[in-house]
């Protein structure tokens, strides 16, 4: 990565400082690296630094680095400086004779906070910014882990804020600090959470708990093998044992108070905590027709959701528009910042002096346990005649814009009852027996003719019933002569349209003189005369021309 | 008009006719009370008219009971879906409510002709076609049974197309009364919940004169839909049903 960033200036020498973090604590000491590329100093360059900072030497190294097939050598001088006292300083600047050249590296600023709370002998505490805010302060939520031992693995379980919501705007802050206690070195993590106290009352926030892994110690010295030399830390986790903790801290008492309620002025902001605000601009005078833009600031130490700037007064001589406002929060050093920037465009109405009055916001203040009213400064503005038409905007942009809109009802008054005739009941369930009858009437009648005809359709065609009998004689002779008298009979008595127990030799003389025959031949047959085999192909014949 | 007429001879005649005069006069003399009281009355005795609803709405508005009078008027508009001197009512009540809802729909997009017509409307003409089909079939039936010349290839598509068409308008008059069995809300505000009982949570509050759909309903609560597609739970309290066949009961 430091080589890649150094490829544009690879061929030109070159001072800088490199610091890894810029935020430190009282007790924490960190690595500063003065690197010279393509060039060379004599002797061990200095590092000058402030007061509440220690800067020793710790070494120095060398590095060739090919670009383009061109050579850079890059001389790293290492310092380890140490945070003794809290403030702001400055690390540098570096002024060196490079190569016959003097050079410069730019001075870093550092901050150096409070340490951490000193834990004693516990792995694992939990502190609390203020144990007793006000409803709407933030409190900054500490839970602090020391251990001098190598560490694989932690897992950290956040406790239950009763009585506090967490600030939305800022994510919960982890560092990590390399201490050393009488020469032995630690390590120190934190982790803050910003809340916001909304409960009242005696709250307590649940103890925290820390799943830690470390690496165990071995006790019993064995010949080291190289493949320790691989795998000696164990970095796949293949043959380093390790032993874990669950480590909890004490719950945090906190009694959170209510905001006095007497004395709230009725335009109360909603802001608890210690604000500042400015106003500034670039310009005193504009012309009519323009506008000047203001920037607001609002900062503090309180959380700014949900806060809305109070809206500008009509009439003043001016018009306002406001952009979306900015917030920007920052946990830090167990402290929490918040900002508000927005920006506020101001387009006068009247030419001469204007005065952009002072922007008042009521917050309390948890310092003074009162509230206080937090202002900028009034603004004045001299505003010149424009130029004409000055002011007056003409746009092109929305005239193929259809400008019509929905009809709407002028909406003066309900409208009233306008029928006055019969009144009943029409709804459909009134009607529903009606209607269904007056359509499936019809159907079941549909329905009672279909059967109809379907018992019509069942009766037997005698004719194709004469038929079948001639077909089932009887075998014995006395029997089928029966049956054939009965069938000649029948079919007489079908073609004449009588009855055939009823029917007499007169009635057949009525189908011809064959029929007769026949009737007469049937009569001898049944007393012993005739010739019976004869008399069955006629009746045959008859039947079948019925 | 004539649709009315109609209904008259299928039994829809003339109820309460007595007490909605008296609910008209007193409702022009102001007496909204006496005259909210009296089209009750008439709605007791039967005479679900949407001109009913119509003057019941308006009394009820004019007490200030923003949600029982959408409910009625919604009742009378169900009824009579060309009214619209109770549509511009709703609408310019519309306008006073604190929820801005689309309303409800009143019948599926595919059956667009209730749009116009009410469900007995609808419901007549279904009956009529079916009729008509069928009739056709019996005249063929019996020009059958007495060996006679069969029916017309015409007569069979007239029979055909009239049987299909009342089904069809059949089965809208029967989407149009169920989508029609919404609700309004009565109370000033309600919670509407995600479940009945202490698990649900709080979804949204809705206020008096909300027009809502109902999507299921137990005895004392009932599962109310929004046209953006929202769900949730309601006393069933809170709600007037806009079924016009249901008792139009006020809750104390």
């Amino acid at each position: 990565m430091v080589i890649l960033a150094l490829i544009p200036a690879a061929f030109a020498a070159e001072v800088a400082l490199q610091i890894d973090t810029r935020e430190l604590v009282v007790g924490q000491a960190v690595p500063v690296k003065l690197q010279v590329i393509n060039g060379s100093v004599s002797g061990m360059p200095e590092l000058p630094v402030g007061a509440g900072l220690l800067a020793q030497y710790q070494g120095s190294s060398q590095q060739h680095v090919m670009v383009n097939f061109k050579s850079t050598r890059i001389t790293e001088y290492t310092y380890q400086v140490a945070a003794t006292q809290k403030g702001v300083w400055r690390v540098g600047p570096v002024n060196l004779v490079v190569s016959g050249e003097r050079m410069r590296a730019e001075a870093i600023e550092v901050a150096v906070g409070d340490p951490p709370v000193d834990q004693g002998g516990d792995p694992v505490v939990a502190t609390i910014s203020d144990d007793r805010p006000f409803v709407g302060q933030v409190v900054v939520y500490r839970f602090q882990f020391k251990y001098d031992r190598p560490l694989v693995n932690a897992r950290w379980t956040r406790p239950e804020f009763l009585g506090f919501v967490e600030e939305v705007n800022t994510e919960a802050n982890q560092r990590e600090f390399q201490m050393t206690d009488g020469g032995r070195p630690y390590t120190v993590q934190t982790i803050e959470v910003p809340l916001v106290a909304a409960g009242t009352g005696m709250q307590t926030i649940s103890p925290a708990t820390l799943t830690a892994q470390f690496k165990a110690e071995r006790r019993k010295k064995r010949s080291r093998r190289s493949i320790d030399d691989v795998f000696g830390n164990s970095p796949f986790g293949l043959r380093g044992s390790t032993e874990t903790l669950a480590l909890v801290t004490k719950v945090v008492p906190v009694d959170i108070q209510p905001l006095p309620m007497d004395e709230q002025p009725a335009d109360f902001s909603g802001l608890v905590g210690q604000f500042k605000a400015t106003m500034k601009t670039g310009q005193t005078e504009v012309k009519m027709g323009e506008s000047v833009t203001l920037e607001y600031t609002l900062t503090g130490d309180g959380t700014l959701a949900g806060f809305g700037l109070p809206k500008a007064k009509e009439g003043a001589g001016f018009r306002i528009y406001d952009d979306e406002p900015e917030v920007a929060t920052k946990l830090a050093d167990g402290r929490f910042r918040s900002r508000l920037t927005l920006r506020r465009a101001v387009v006068p109405e009247v030419v001469g002096p204007l005065t952009i009055p002072s922007i008042d916001v009521i917050t309390f203040s948890p310092k003074k346990q009162t509230y206080v009213t937090v202002s900028t400064r009034p603004f004045q503005l001299q505003v010149a005649p424009g130029e004409e038409g000055g002011g007056v905007v003409t746009s092109y942009v929305d005239q193929d814009i259809d400008k019509r809109t929905a009809v709407e009802s002028t909406g003066e008054d309900i409208l009233p009852v306008s029928r006055a005739g019969g009144v009943g009941n029409r709804t459909v369930a009134a009607a529903f027996p009606y209607m269904a009858g007056g359509a499936l009437f019809p159907g079941i009648v549909w329905i009672l003719l279909g059967f109809v005809g379907l018992v019509s359709g069942r009766k037997v065609d005698p004719k194709t019933a004469l038929k079948a009998r001639l077909k089932a004689l009887p075998a014995d002779p006395a029997p089928r002569l029966a049956a054939l008298e009965s069938l000649f009979r029948d079919a007489a008595a079908l073609r004449l349209g009588v009855p055939a127990p009823s029917l007499s030799l007169q009635q057949v003389e009525g189908l011809g003189e064959d029929a007769v025959a026949l009737y007469g031949d049937l009569e001898r047959v049944r007393y012993g005369g005739g010739d019976a085999e004869s008399l069955e192909a006629r009746v045959r014949r008859f039947v079948g021309a019925s | 008009m004539n649709v009315f007429i109609l209904a008259s001879l299928l039994g829809c005649g003339s109820v309460g006719q007595d007490s909605f005069d008296e609910g008209l006069s007193t409702l022009r003399a102001g007496d909204f009370n006496n005259a909210s009281s009296s089209f009750s009355e008439a709605l007791g005795q039967g005479a679900r008219d949407p001109a009913v609803y119509h003057g019941l709405g308006n009394s009820l508005y004019r007490l200030g009971k923003v949600g029982p009078a959408m409910a009625a008027w919604r009742r009378g508009l169900a009824l009579a879906p060309r009214n619209g001197d109770i549509a511009a009512n709703m609408d310019l009540a519309r306008k006073g409510l604190k929820d801005r809802l689309e309303p409800p729909t009143t019948h599926r997009g595919v059956f667009f002709w209730q749009s116009a017509l009410s469900p007995l409307e609808s419901g007549i003409f279904a009956a009529v076609a079916m009729a008509l089909g069928l009739w056709i079939m019996v005249v063929g039936r019996v020009k059958a049974l007495r060996r006679r010349a069969p029916l017309s290839s015409a007569a069979g598509w007239v029979a055909g197309v009239s049987g299909i068409l009342g089904v069809l308008v059949a089965l809208s008059t029967i989407d149009a009364v169920n989508q029609r069995r919404g609700a309004v809300i009565v109370a000033s505000v309600v919670d509407v919940r995600s479940a009945l009982g202490p698990s649900g949570v709080s979804l949204f509050v809705l206020h008096e004169g909300a027009e809502v759909s109902i999507a299921d309903a137990t005895e004392t609560h009932k599962l109310i839909a929004l046209a953006d597609g929202r769900k949730g739970w309601v006393t069933a309290r809170a709600l007037l049903t806009t079924d016009p066949s249901a008792a139009f009961v006020l809750a104390q």
